[in-house]
């Protein structure tokens, strides 16, 4: 079976590439490229498992989500692929259903697991607030599928896939990128972080937060939050934003500060190995998630753990 | 003694009026006050128009008696005036010394202008002695009035009198007319003394300090004075209308249309009745511009004197925030003096003032004309709730109430974990002893936070302890209302109060329990308009009675040194302050008390639904309140409300007393002296 | 003065959603329902560019097994001027094919329109499926994750929060949006307002008046299971003195190796 598979770049749509092939492993992959094709690109598509490379325009991109899905109907249509995997980003999820739509197809999108059953799939998927799990049957042809990306890249050398040329003439309502504003602050990369310190409403003013900053930098760890810092209160950027609608994280240890734990950020920070949270609130969600519950006043705790810390880690 | 005689003689003292001006003076004087009247009537008359009262003769007639004794009460006796001391007095000595001083000038014209013309007097002889002495002092009691004034506002430098130039003028003014008149008086004596002239005692002794002076230069400055001491007179006079001495009308106006209004600040008006409205009828609720206050309310603008008493004693003021009760006064008086009908919180108020009070009634029981600034933000706060323009956590709160019947938004299977435990405790629902007493009424606080219960657990205990016939309505409870009510939304407060109010009558409910001041306050004075009156009883009552009836006995008083916190809703809004003061007092080693005590509690901060939002601050009202406590040297606050409760546990913790002062309901105090 | 068609989805309250003990799937009868609260910001949106572009018409539509009318009232309690809805069991295994068309249908009773406002994604399935599928069964463009929006004579801007910062896109109209909870703070109507609404429509239809039959209700993506994911914890609770507190948390910090020394 060949699968079209596609994402906002190419470092995305490889390790989408890699994950579909971690639950398809007999199955051929097309990623859809767009511009210029470098041997890099080509080779690292190759590692990711795609047999191969379909390169597109890249004006593709420029016109918004309705021509990229226009598109790729029409790739699939013409390639006679019944299987198009999307990354569960919101540029993925704002054009899977679109695709969808237009391929009269099953869609499913922020699938945790995918597996082939006779003529569809079996999909797995977090919903109701993140806090349950449910597992869909995609039944007619096309699908389109958003899967969570888990994997990386392998090193070893795979082939090198076929490259195909391909000129598409569609036409779909258009949306202009007028400007992008990109957060002042440097790259973020909560998935990867080992330890994260997360804030949350229990802070009281913005200025607050440099003792968490003052904390972070003594652990070494990274600082995420909860929607409302991010979103509401615009404390900190979007990219910080741990849960349903955010990063999900996986460290190994995630210390939560006046965070209440409403169920969609607790989905994001789930796997967590271990998970402290300090609340004045005993009854706060969050506390009965966690593996120590430590019910005391973030604002004297903070100031003295970040002593301590130093202390016996030595100067910092 | 003779009063008013025929017929003169140099040898009979009397009032020589006009004497030294020269002749005609009286007919320019009358001609020059006119513009004055008229600038004075027209005043008048443009404000009682803005007041907007139709029927104004029925007005004043109704009720005569009972306002007649509130206006002798509140502005004969200036009864409020006086509870604070200083200002008190000050204002007392101003006030009947122009009382006298505007009733000798009345005399002079009776005298001069009637009495005169039909051959008669009446400032003559002994009368007259009396007369000239009486005005002398009544004269000294102004003049010491005003030096008070002076003071307070140069050397005092209160913080809650504002320095306007219109109040600065007036001062001026009332200081020039009392010196004028008193120099004049000396150098009247001095150019024609009289043997008569030291019952004028003050004038006397200035004459004597004049003694040689020229007398052509006093008869020259004697006029001067004349006429400068009747313009400015005139002219302040004539500005009444348009300042801040229009309150000389507007108080003692406000105060005898007073009983129109509930008694207690804790009851709020009941603009409709939801079981009677046709479902799709448009109800407009609240006041929002000038236009939509009642003559009432707008007079009791005008009543404002800006003193700034309610400001002084305002819990949200001190804590630093956007509110000021007399502010909120004054720019709503402003707004209505301008002739201005703009929505108020496009221009005049900012929300956050509305929002921040605490419904705590300090400013109603401060004001010593009987305005309640509380009423206009009360009517304020439902006029922004009926559009629903309120920000997140208020919306919440609503949501809350509609959805889960509690203000906390907690589900009812979170109460029922607490009322399983109260139930094998043996405490029996109302289903299973209908016969029961007492109706006790958890309420929300204590049905939801963990604190708050402990109150329950206590008072069941005593209730047992006393076999007292008791029962709790378990899951057929829900929020008075209360919540709704204070934030605005009056609708959610009658769907929920009518509710309770049918739960009640079909357990055939008589006497209600409660341990929260809020659902007393609610029970008692509020669900009587949609039909429904309980016997209420709080929970200190309820302790009080048994201890008295002998059916509770401490054991052994508690080794603590308590200081209570009077709950506004209890103390200030429905007067019970005696009652856990004994029960405290049996129970304890002893009782301090705060300064702000009884009536002029300081407010916790929690009420209103302020508890449920945020408002921009400085600090905490519990914090202020905490300082206080233990300011006493007592070890231990006590308190009669769950909400207290709350925020001094919450302000205990942030400002680090844990170690210094223990926090008890009074029912947790008493179950520990039963012991 | 553009007419704004506003979908809302009637669905559960996921905070009050417990798990069954056993059986771990979730236990809906325990909890009520409500409008999902994106598409509650987006009839805020839609009325707020009312009352700034002065006039038009918000229609609400919603479709669902079983439709609370108190709900669909208090939408037009907020301001909205008129309710195309429809209750049909079916729907309660509706995916988001299903569900984009019986929405267009119930559009398509709302007569002419310039905007399609709704929430970003459903409190219960958060898909984000809906106002994209939309966008492509009109044809229109369609902009999605909008924190903030404006309009200008025929074409609209709109401020999207993207992972990697704010997308500024602007498109022609008409269009479709779908909103986050940041772009505003619904209103919360008064009890009397909501009284007062009884007077504006809310009209009911059956799938025939939509031009529709079982069949077209037959979704590509069934449901197999639904159950909770269970994750124990230690759950150990940690009381004291800030002092104790911090030097409990240290030691659990240090002690599980997890700081680079």
């Amino acid at each position: 079976m060949t699968v079209l598979v596609y994402a906002e770049n190419p470092q995305s749509s490889a390790r989408l590439t890699a994950t579909a092939a971690g639950y398809l492993p007999d199955e051929h992959f097309n990623i859809l490229h767009t511009g210029e094709l470098s041997p890099q690109t080509l080779s690292l598509y190759g590692r990711a498992g795609a047999s191969t490379v379909i390169r597109v325009s890249h004006e593709i991109v420029r016109n918004g989500p309705a021509m990229i899905a226009a598109t790729l109907a029409s790739i699939a249509r013409e390639t006679g692929s019944k299987t198009i995997l999307l990354s569960s980003s919101k540029y993925g999820k704002e054009i899977g259903p679109r695709l969808a739509e237009a391929l009269q197809g099953s869609y499913a999108t922020e699938c945790i697991h995918l597996e082939r059953t006779g003529s569809g799939f079996k999909v797995r998927r977090l919903v109701l607030g993140g806090g349950f799990q449910a597992t869909l049957l995609l039944t007619k042809e096309p699908h389109v599928i958003g899967l969570q990306t888990t994997a990386e890249v392998a090193g070893e050398d795979g082939r090198t896939p076929n490259v195909v040329e391909q000129s598409v003439g569609v036409e779909a309502p258009k949306v202009e990128l007028v400007e992008v504003q990109r957060p002042e602050a440097s790259h973020v990369d909560l998935e990867r972080a080992d330890f994260i310190v997360g804030v949350g409403r229990g802070f009281k003013k913005k200025e607050d937060l440099t003792m968490v900053e003052d904390l972070a930098r003594v652990l070494g760890a990274e600082i995420g939050c909860s929607r409302p810092i991010s979103g509401d209160l615009k404390w900190m950027s979007e990219d910080r934003h741990i849960g349903l609608s955010g990063k999900r994280v996986r460290p190994k240890t995630y210390l939560a500060l006046g965070i209440s734990g409403q169920v969609q950020h607790l989905v994001g920070i789930r796997d967590s190995k271990l998970i402290i949270a300090v609340n004045t609130d005993p009854n706060a969600p969050i506390m009965s998630e966690s593996d120590y519950a430590v019910v005391g006043d973030i604002y004297k705790i903070i100031p003295l753990l970040t002593e301590k810390l130093r202390e016996r880690l030595g100067r910092r | 003694m003779i009063l008013i005689s025929m017929g003169s003689g140099l040898d009979t003292p009397f009032r020589e009026t006009y004497t030294i001006m020269p002749a005609g003076t009286d007919l320019i004087m009358y001609i020059v006050l006119l513009p004055f009247a008229a600038l004075f009537i027209y005043g008048v008359y443009r404000r009682m128009r803005f007041y907007g009262l139709r029927d104004f003769r029925g007005e004043l007639f109704r009720d005569a008696p009972a306002r007649l004794g509130l206006a002798l009460r509140y502005a004969l006796l200036q009864r409020k005036v006086l509870s604070e001391k200083r200002a008190g007095i000050m204002h007392a000595a101003i006030y009947s010394g122009a009382i006298a001083l505007f009733i000798g000038t009345t005399l002079v014209f009776v005298d001069y202008d009637i009495l005169r013309l039909m051959g008669a007097s009446i400032l003559r002889g002994d009368f007259y002695l009396f007369y000239e002495f009486s005005l002398d002092l009544m004269g000294l009691a102004f003049t010491a009035g005003l030096c008070i004034l002076v003071y307070r506002r140069l050397v005092a430098r209160e913080a809650r009198l504002r320095p306007k130039l219109e109040y600065i003028l007036t001062i001026f003014g009332l200081i020039f007319i009392a010196g004028s008149g008193y120099v004049m008086e000396g150098l009247r004596l001095s150019i024609q003394p009289r043997e008569w002239g030291g019952w004028s005692f003050v004038g006397n002794a200035l004459a004597s300090l004049m003694h040689g002076g020229d007398v052509e230069t006093m008869v020259t400055v004697y006029r001067g004075l004349w006429w400068s001491h009747a313009v400015v007179a005139f002219t302040m006079v004539a500005l009444i209308p348009y300042s801040n001495l229009l309150h000389i009308f507007t108080t003692v106006a406000n105060i005898y249309f007073s009983n129109i209004r509930p008694v207690s600040p804790g009851k709020m008006s009941t603009p409709f009745r939801l079981d009677q409205l046709e479902p799709t009828d448009e109800i407009r609720i609240g006041a929002r511009r000038v236009s939509e206050l009642n003559w009432r309310q707008r007079l009791g603008l005008d009543a404002c004197t800006d003193c700034g008493r309610c400001e002084a004693a305002c819990p949200a003021y001190a804590a630093g925030t956007p509110l000021s009760p007399r502010m909120v006064v004054q720019k709503l008086r402003m707004e209505m003096w301008d002739g201005g009908d703009r929505d108020f919180f496009e221009g005049v108020l900012d929300e956050e003032e509305v929002w921040a009070c605490t419904t705590c009634g300090a400013c109603v029981e401060a004001c010593p004309v009987l305005i309640s600034p509380l009423e206009y933000i009360l009517e304020a706060r439902r006029s922004l709730t009926l559009e629903g323009r309120l920000e997140k956590k208020k919306s919440s709160m609503l949501m809350n109430l509609a959805r889960f019947q509690n203000p906390y938004g907690l589900p009812q299977s979170e109460r029922s974990g607490f009322i399983e435990e109260l139930r094998s405790m043996g405490v029996p629902t109302i289903s299973e002893k209908p016969e029961a007493e007492y109706l006790y009424w958890i309420g929300c606080a204590s049905s939801y936070d963990s604190r708050s219960r402990e109150i329950v657990r206590s008072m069941v205990r005593i209730l047992m302890k006393a076999g007292v016939s008791f029962a709790i309505l378990g899951d057929e409870e829900s929020c008075t209302g209360d919540p709704a009510r204070r934030i605005g939304e009056e609708g959610r407060f009658q769907e929920m109060a009518l509710a309770n109010i049918d739960t009640f009558k079909r357990h055939n409910i008589r006497k209600i329990l409660v341990h929260c001041p809020h659902c007393y306050n609610t029970f008692k004075n509020e669900y009587d308009d949609l039909g429904y009156r309980p016997s209420v009883i709080h929970h200190s009552q309820l302790i009080g009675q048994l201890l008295r009836e002998g059916r509770l006995r401490i054991k052994k008083p508690i080794a603590a040194r308590v200081t209570l916190h009077d709950s506004c809703y209890l103390g200030r809004m429905n007067n019970i302050l005696e009652e856990p003061r004994q029960v405290l007092s049996e129970s304890t080693q002893g009782l301090v008390e705060m300064k702000r005590v009884g009536r002029r509690s300081f407010c916790c901060g929690a009420g209103g639904s302020t508890y449920w939002y945020e408002v921009p601050r400085r600090e905490r009202e519990s914090v202020i309140r905490l300082r206080e406590a233990v300011d006493t040297g007592a070890d231990t606050l006590a308190v009669e409300c769950p909400y207290c409760l709350q925020m001094f546990n919450d302000a205990v913790r942030v400002s680090g007393y844990e170690e210094r002062l223990r926090l008890r309901d009074i029912a947790e105090i008493v179950a520990e002296a039963l012991e | 003065m553009p007419d704004i068609v506003v979908c809302v989805k009637q669905t559960v309250d996921i905070y009050q959603l417990k798990p069954h003990p056993e059986t771990l799937e979730p236990q809906f009868s325990q909890a009520q329902s409500k409008i999902s609260d994106f598409d509650l910001n987006a009839l805020e949106e839609a009325l707020r560019i009312r009352e700034k572009h002065g006039g038009g018409k918000v229609i609400v539509v919603s479709a669902g097994p079983s439709i609370n009318q108190l709900l669909i009232r208090e939408t037009l309690a907020m301001g909205a001027d008129e309710a195309h809805v429809i209750s049909h069991p079916s729907l309660a295994s509706a995916d988001g094919y299903v569900t984009a068309k019986v929405l267009s249908k119930l559009i398509g009773k709302a007569g002419r329109w310039d905007l399609i406002l709704c929430g970003e994604a459903s409190l219960d399935n958060s898909d984000y499926q809906t106002g994209p599928r939309l966008a492509e069964i009109y044809k229109i463009p369609h902009l999605a994750y909008v924190s903030k929006l404006e309009l200008s004579g025929q074409s609209i801007k709109a401020w999207r929060t993207m992972e990697d910062g704010i997308h500024i896109s602007s498109c022609s109209i008409p269009a479709v949006v779908t909103v986050g909870l940041e772009i505003n703070t619904p209103r919360l109507p008064s009890l009397l307002m909501i009284r007062a609404a009884s007077k504006k429509p809310i009209n009911e239809y059956k799938l025939s008046d939509l031009g529709l039959v079982e069949e077209d209700l037959k979704p590509h993506v069934q449901l197999l299971e639904l159950k909770a994911l269970k994750v124990e914890r230690l759950r150990k609770k940690l009381e004291g003195t800030p002092e104790e507190l911090a030097t409990t948390l240290a030691d659990i910090i240090l002690g599980e190796g997890l700081v680079k020394r």
